[in-house]
């Protein structure tokens, strides 16, 4: 059995231990700001689970868009000061991996890591890798962190591209798995009387996740984060009793199943 | 030749890069350790101009570059396999960034909708629409190993019955941020990449697309369709030490080695050939000889960097195509630029094209966010060796 043992979830900007003792003050300055509140999340996760993690522990990350505030912050380096003169800490800091290199260098673990893109499916992508690592014995523990944030450009982009009815935000969350403990995890459609799902701004995505929750108690994330990002079905508490995760992107949708308490 | 109903087999490949599309051509680079680098002025590239880079020449469909590319390879592989449906898993570090670069280093800014193809995955989606693929979707975006940790992450769908088949591509591009970033870095050889020699100095880049289609021997043999080489292991460990550069001793390279080793059952004595990571920076192939010497010893090294250019997230890939043309017609390919420089000492270089019986290959690759990895194929009888 592979269960979820610890979860928490901080807002961009509401990072709370500011720096945990697990990243020194040099690891720290260097992180850009989703991976500072990546790394608030996992603090959380770790506090509240009473977890010490093993140095075997696999890693995912899953992220739809990465520290795209990064990738802008190197292409404005290089349309103001040309291309010999782009700034190498941005561009380390753009590659999606950037988050779980941090998080991995300041918590020491060198298990199997992924960091997983997958528009709004990336969550459950990565928990499902996560999934997978435990059930093949290449991990005892894994880490999964859900985190995205919109630049300027990408916000700007989603109010033309669609009517998103939430407003955008940022966010991190962190789980926990860990064979034979916590509550099980599945991967797939299995009986729950909830739903969980990361909320679909396009319309035929939305219609999706309706469909597959017919018969169940739906909660979208957005709709109790009071805003919305790509990734933020892992930021929706879990209700006691069983419940079914859903993402839905491009009319492809992933499940992930948690049993009851 | 075994029928396991456990083993994976490859039974497609794809690939197009600077030397042209298809497997036939980049085999024959390959062989004569033939360099695809050059450098070409281009205002959307200034640095290629003083750079070389491995460069894509061929007519491609009319896509944004990454997925175009992804798509030549990756319908190759699927009809080399005979197969219309399978899951797809991509590999990728640029995404559609090519094309939200132009827009943004524009005057004026181009149009929002260039952006809409940014993200990593825009990839896999239009793959998979054009290619039909009902299939579960994942893209992975580890750097350098994305396109490893994406044929792994196929494997632990097959096994645990996710899906039968996938096609795993590797696919990336060059772009202004790329070429600029690894410049910023100082790992960027004006000479050409020159791997494993003592004289290195930096890395080329390149861009293609390498893919496989890999599938549970019994659903294989339920179709009639035949292996090309059978993917046995792999391995993937963090370094946890620094974003960009490699742990120095090489301990976490050497653990996914071994991982990928052990999971395959096979000794490192039964290794034929490595086809290793091989960027020609002096801290990758330090780490990276390291590692190998400790694992496998005396065992012969080669990297094609200098044949396809680094692909980033498409290396893995080609690596792992060219470990299947190992196999399959016993031959072990020189490391090309070898020859420019002196070898470095610590690892057995190829320096000349070997036509000897290869059961084992072993792909190794390094990348930022201090991610290894370790890939095992074994043969399946016939000209390359017995298994």
């Amino acid at each position: 059995m592979i269960g979820v043992t610890a979860t928490h979830h901080v807002v961009l900007g509401d990072e709370s231990p500011p720096r945990p003792t697990w990243l020194s003050a040099g690891q720290a300055r260097r992180l850009d700001p989703l991976a500072r509140c990546a790394a608030s999340a996992v603090a959380g996760a770790l506090t509240h689970g009473g977890i010490v993690l093993p140095a075997d522990t696999a890693l995912a990350v899953g992220t739809a868009y990465g520290s795209v505030v990064s990738t802008q912050r190197l292409l404005d380096g290089i349309a103001t000061d040309g291309d010999e003169l782009a700034s190498p800490a941005a561009f380390s800091a753009s590659v999606l991996s950037h988050i779980a290199g941090a998080l991995g260098e300041g918590l020491g673990v060198h298990g199997p890591v992924a960091t997983i893109s997958q528009g709004r499916t990336s969550a459950l992508a990565a928990l499902r890798w996560a999934w997978l690592q435990l059930a093949a014995d290449r991990a005892s523990t894994a880490l999964v962190l859900a985190a995205d944030h919109h630049s300027p450009v990408i916000v700007q982009l989603i109010s033309e591209l669609i009517a998103c009815p939430w407003p955008l935000i940022g966010g991190a969350s962190a789980w926990i798995l860990q064979k034979n403990a916590g509550r099980e995890m599945r991967l797939g459609m299995h009986p729950a009387e909830y739903v969980i799902d990361g909320g679909a701004p396009d319309p035929r995505d939305e219609q999706c996740l309706v469909r597959a929750s017919v018969g169940r108690t739906r909660s979208s994330a957005p709709a109790v984060l009071h805003g919305w990002y790509p990734t933020a079905v892992l930021a929706h508490p879990l209700p006691a009793a069983a419940v079914q995760l859903l993402e839905c992107d491009r009319q492809r949708t992933i499940a992930v199943w948690c049993g009851p308490q | 030749m075994s029928n396991s109903a456990g083993e994976l087999w490859i039974t497609g490949m794809g690939s197009v890069c600077a030397h042209g599309a298809g497997i036939p051509v980049l085999h024959h680079a390959l062989a004569e350790g033939r360099s695809g680098l050059s450098t070409f002025t281009a205002e959307s590239l200034p640095l290629a101009a003083r750079l070389p880079v491995g460069r894509v020449t061929v007519p491609l469909p009319p896509y944004a570059r990454t997925t175009a590319l992804a798509l030549v390879a990756a319908r190759e592989a699927l009809a080399g396999a005979r197969l219309r449906d399978a899951a797809l898993l991509v590999g990728t570090t640029t995404g559609g960034m090519l094309a939200s670069e132009a827009a943004y280093l524009a005057h004026p800014p181009g149009p929002q909708a260039a952006y809409a193809a940014q993200p990593a995955h825009s990839i896999t989606e239009l793959l998979a629409r054009r290619l039909g693929l009902g299939g579960p979707l994942s893209t992975h975006a580890e750097a350098c190993a994305a396109g490893a940790c994406a044929l792994a992450e196929a494997a632990e769908w097959l096994r645990h019955g996710l899906c039968g088949a996938a096609l795993v591509v590797g696919s990336d591009v060059l772009t202004r941020l790329t070429m600029a970033g690894f410049n910023a870095l100082q790992v960027a050889d004006p000479a050409g990449c020159r791997p494993f020699t003592v004289e290195r100095s930096g890395m080329s880049l390149g861009e293609g697309a390498a893919a496989v289609l890999v599938e549970r021997a019994d659903h294989a043999h339920a179709r009639g369709a035949r292996p090309l080489a059978r993917l046995l292991g792999w391995g993937i460990a963090a370094d946890a030490h620094h974003q960009t550069a490699p742990e120095p001793d090489g301990r976490y390279l050497e653990r996914a080695l071994r991982t990928a080793l052990t999971h395959a059952q096979v000794p490192a004595a039964a290794v034929d050939w490595i086809h290793a990571h091989g960027t020609g920076t002096r801290d990758n192939d330090r780490t990276e000889a390291a590692a190998l010497a400790r694992v496998c010893g005396t065992v012969p090294v080669s990297s094609s960097k200098r044949v396809t250019g680094h692909t980033l997230g498409a290396a893995a890939l080609f690596g792992t195509v060219a470990a299947c043309l190992a196999l399959r017609h016993g031959q072990r390919f020189p490391s090309a630029g070898a020859c420019a420089g002196t070898r470095m000492s610590e690892i057995a270089v190829v320096s000349a094209l070997q036509t000897v019986p290869v059961r084992h290959v072993a792909v190794t690759c390094l990348a930022f966010g201090g991610v290894d990895a370790a890939l095992l194929l074994g043969g399946v009888g016939g000209v390359g060796g017995a298994t």
